[in-house]
């Protein structure tokens, strides 16, 4: 299906969202990562229930350097 | 070390907070923040690069200090909001430093927006320590919506102007109850001393350590600016005088 993922038009083969971070080498089992989908934040505990719409705009962000 | 600050039932034993922006290296940055003593360190949150390198803040500095993630950046209280949720699902902490700005050039504040952000913050159980102009109005609207500190800026952020307007920064202590935390505009160590001598609990400051020539000494400057100025204020300044006091006796002197 086609979502935005961080901004960009991004194609995957799959519908949830723990194959999308697998598919991105997201390491799940760390701390300092967060998700939403659609400006909804997605809870960790809910991560491998969670699945994806055509069109889904999807955000992983972390912390970064910062003042 | 004896707490020096509390911040939402949490005391510290540094007032100074420091951001982890700017630096020459990585080494530079860990080595800059020993030297300032601080305990509280600022993150913002940004996307993951999927395509690049992912070195983790959280790895890097999560054991040794509290990780304050900021909303910098943001431009409305709708984005400062979100961003506040997701850095409390990255981090794991309820602590926000809100910063929502009005334009890019001044990096001033927008107002309007900050108060509805710290408003819906404060609503939903964040600490919520609110970066905001030099206003000692603005200031007590935010501590009256609960923030957990406010933290008034001394000059635009990354300018090292030092503080501007220290009769408002004066006020802005006196008046409120919640700590004051001087955000951004610090240049040097005495600029820092200032701020906890004109009342400020906190010094939070970033581009005057990580750009200066040598931002591990200048850590260290600054650790001590804020405990001169602590320890000055502690001690009670003499009132400032138009005219000469001699401190010299008069009695005994000579040819009289």
């Amino acid at each position: 299906m086609d979502i935005r993922l961080n901004g960009e038009p991004h194609r995957f083969q799959g519908m949830s969202l723990i194959d999308l971070l697998a598919a991105q080498a997201i390491d799940q089992t760390k701390p300092g990562i967060a998700v939403a989908i659609n400006d909804a934040i997605v809870p960790r505990a809910e991560w491998a229930s969670a699945t994806l719409n055509q069109g889904d705009a999807v955000e992983i962000v972390r912390p970064h350097s910062g003042g | 070390m004896a707490d020096v600050l509390t911040i939402a039932g949490e005391s510290f034993g540094s007032a100074l907070m420091a951001g982890t922006a700017g630096y020459p290296n990585r080494q530079v940055m860990l080595d800059a923040l020993t030297a300032s003593g601080a305990e509280i360190v600022t993150v913002s949150i940004r996307r993951v690069d999927l395509s690049g390198p992912r070195e983790s803040l959280v790895e890097l500095l999560g054991g040794k200090y509290r990780l304050l993630p900021n909303t910098a950046g943001c431009a409305t209280a709708r984005d400062a909001v979100l961003t506040a949720g997701l850095a409390r699902e990255a981090l794991g902490t309820n602590w926000v430093k809100l910063e929502v700005v009005g334009d890019r050039e001044t990096l001033y504040p927008d107002v309007e927006q900050l108060l509805q952000a710290a408003s819906t913050l404060t609503g939903q159980g964040f600490a919520v320590l609110a970066y905001t102009n030099d206003d000692p109005i603005t200031c007590q609207k935010l501590a009256d919506l609960g923030c957990a500190a406010v933290m008034p800026l001394g000059a635009p952020i990354g300018s090292g102007l030092g503080i501007l307007n220290p009769y408002n920064i004066e006020t802005i202590c006196r008046k409120l109850t919640t700590p004051v935390i001087l955000d951004a505009g610090i240049g040097t160590a005495s600029d820092a001393a200032r701020a906890m001598e004109l009342g400020c609990s906190g010094v939070l400051l970033n581009t005057a350590i990580a750009r200066a020539d040598d931002p591990v000494t200048m850590a260290n400057a600054m650790r001590l600016g804020v405990a001169a100025g602590m320890a000055a204020r502690a001690a009670g300044r003499i009132p400032k005088r138009l005219y000469a006091e001699a401190s010299s006796p008069e009695l005994g002197l000579i040819g009289s």
